[in-house]
């Protein structure tokens, strides 16, 4: 089966410059996304999986420099874009991002509808108030907010974080994009509005058979939404498959620790499970498997030569010296 | 702004009476600078045409209430008039001011590397003279004359504006809802005006009130010094020049457009302040609280 693919990152560095060095972020991660598809990169903190989704959509914060990679969405080089053009023709209406916190996402002056119609002037150029705020009501009803009428004309600070995640995830399909990045949407509210925020994503993906990029560190959540996963450490690829295989035949030692943290329910267990230590230092060269240190199979081929990529099944590769062995 | 928030701020102003006097002051100055042509008991004294040697120099009775100046006219008039030009001056000069102050403030801010370098460099250069010397040095090369003031003022003014803005648009630009608006696909300008801009005004409005009171007070100093608006309009600097000559046999003409700006200025140093409690969040709910 052949489909298009409409996203394409191609062995992507990215460095930040700050005042204790530089931290080199991502390492050469490379992402195939096709049409309708939706891939799920997981990992820790600071494994560079935020710094991906915002580099697919050029929003890095100005001391991160891009030293070597290329983003293709379809067949416009992102990272050759000027910053006009790529506000005019990608931002919002080909990509589009959600984030984490969605109570700091809104310009506190403004009402849910004034932002909206911002967004439906500047990219559908609808210019008429009423069918605008028309197409708004529209859009608030499809992420299932309820009272779309009273919300539309609410501000930020007398919204919820999930309905205020709903509203954002509103404007950010206002425009009908094909792709959307989910960064860690989920992360700051609780646990039931989580689940249905999820829900309300995976739907829409159907609907409006949309691409997605969902990055979080929730491995549970992740296998709950995406049918692809990639598994990011220190910037670097450790594995990629579908979900199915990733959850049933993890290759990686880090993706089979990272499987026996998620608590569930019927499997007794006196103490969740933890990886004891943490990321290496991204601001110094690491040698070999970045992993090396925490892993319990470390050998003294993993501490010396970073582990290539292995094909292990259908689009399922991992990058770990052990495979090798078997 | 809803229906609570306007109560609110009602109950706050309430409780504080300077704030209830420093809105009244304003409000009777402005109402007085729109109608005063009107209202003036003798006009032609007011706007300085008459000339009358009978009624020189009278001190303040129930017919000539401020007394008469050395041309026997009516100081009444000429102060009440003089409130027309102060508030033409302090509109002016916070209006041009904040104008030019703003828009450099917000391209500086926003743009920032070179463009910044450029921007805040000549605000600096501004601000390492004294603003009166500034002040008097642009109206000295302009001229007498009441747009010259105006003019004068306005420039020795904006680069506090500009640098203030500058301040809080650099904060302001690092928020996340500016990136989710740049993300989303929104227009520099967009961007700039409708998001950054609004988000950094508490500041500068409460400034600007505290300005327009300033911005009397240095035109007046401008009058004073004879490099401001000309005779014979009756600006309150103007006029208080003119009767220092003669303090020691008149002592009115120079006291009673003093206080006219002692007046006008404590006013607009109130309505600043009311202005600051209304606009911190923080400093509203806890004074409503203990109001309660």
């Amino acid at each position: 089966m052949v489909r298009d693919i409409i996203l394409s990152i191609n062995d992507l560095h990215i460095d930040y410059y700050t005042p204790d060095g530089v931290i080199r972020a991502v390492r050469g991660v490379s992402i195939e996304l096709c049409k309708g598809e939706s891939l799920c990169i997981v990992g820790e903190s600071g494994s560079g999986k935020s710094t991906i989704g915002l580099a697919t959509i050029r929003a890095l914060p100005q001391n991160a420099v891009i030293t070597r990679g290329a983003i293709l969405y379809n067949d416009i080089d992102i990272l050759k874009l000027s910053e006009e053009e790529m506000s005019k023709r990608v931002r919002g209406k080909e990509i589009s991002i959600v984030f984490q916190d969605p109570a700091a996402m809104f310009n506190p002056l403004f009402t849910v509808g004034e932002i909206l119609l911002d967004v439906i002037a500047t990219h559908l150029g609808i210019r008429d108030r009423r069918k605008a705020y028309e197409y708004g009501i529209n859009m608030l009803k499809l992420v299932e907010l309820p009272d779309p009428e009273r919300v539309v004309n609410s501000y930020p600070h007398e919204l919820s974080g999930g309905m205020l995640q709903r509203v954002a995830i509103a404007v950010a399909l206002s425009a009908n994009p094909k792709l959307l990045i989910a960064d860690e949407p989920t992360t700051m509210l609780d646990v039931t509005i989580q689940a249905q925020i999820l829900d309300l994503l995976k739907r829409l993906r159907n609907e409006l058979s949309l691409s997605m990029i969902f990055i979080t560190h929730n491995l549970g959540v992740a296998a709950e939404v995406c049918n692809r996963i990639m598994v990011l450490y220190a910037g670097t690829l450790f594995e990629e498959g579908y979900t199915e295989d990733i959850l049933t035949n993890p290759i990686h030692p880090y993706t089979r620790r990272l499987l026996e943290c998620i608590p569930r329910a019927g499997r007794r267990v006196s103490r969740l499970k933890f990886i004891p230590g943490t990321l290496p230092d991204l601001r110094t060269p690491i040698p070999g498997c970045p992993f090396a240190p925490r892993c319990e199979y470390t050998t003294d081929i993993c501490r010396k030569t970073p582990p290539p990529i292995y094909e292990v099944g259908y689009k399922h590769k991992v990058s770990c010296h052990l495979y090798q062995k078997r | 702004m809803d229906l609570e928030e306007i109560t609110s701020i009602l109950r706050l102003i309430k409780l504080n009476p300077l704030s209830i006097v420093g809105i009244a002051i304003v409000a009777t100055f402005i109402t007085l600078g729109i109608i005063s042509p009107y209202i003036v008991p003798y006009p032609a004294d007011a706007w300085g045409y008459s000339y009358n040697l009978e009624t020189r120099l009278l001190p303040p009775s129930s017919k000539y209430l401020f007394g008469t100046d050395e041309m026997g006219r009516d100081l009444f008039s000429r102060v009440l008039l003089g409130t027309r030009f102060s508030l033409i001056i302090a509109i002016g000069v916070v209006g041009i001011a904040l104008a030019i102050g703003i828009v450099v403030g917000l391209i500086a801010g926003y743009m920032g590397g070179s463009i910044a370098m450029i921007l805040m460099r000549i605000t600096d250069m501004f601000l390492a003279f004294p603003p009166l010397l500034l002040a008097i040095a642009f109206a000295a090369t302009l001229g007498r004359g009441l747009v010259n003031v105006i003019i004068a003022l306005a420039l020795s003014w904006w680069p506090w504006y500009a640098r203030l803005i500058y301040i809080q648009v650099n904060s302001v630009k690092n928020l996340p809802f500016i990136d989710a608006a740049r993300v989303i696909g929104l227009s520099t300008t967009k961007i700039m005006f409708r998001h950054i801009l609004p988000n950094s005004l508490t500041p500068i409005i409460i400034q600007a009130a505290l300005d327009m009171g300033s911005a009397i007070l240095e035109a007046a100093g401008l009058s004073f010094l004879g490099i401001g608006v000309p005779p014979p309009i009756p600006e309150w600097g103007l006029l208080i020049s003119q009767g220092w000559a003669l303090i020691n046999r008149a002592w009115w003409l120079s006291l009673f457009p003093g206080i006219a700006i002692v007046i006008t200025v404590i006013g607009f140093n109130l309505l600043a302040d009311t202005f600051q409690e209304i606009m911190d969040p923080r400093l509203r709910s806890t004074m409503v609280m203990r109001g309660i």
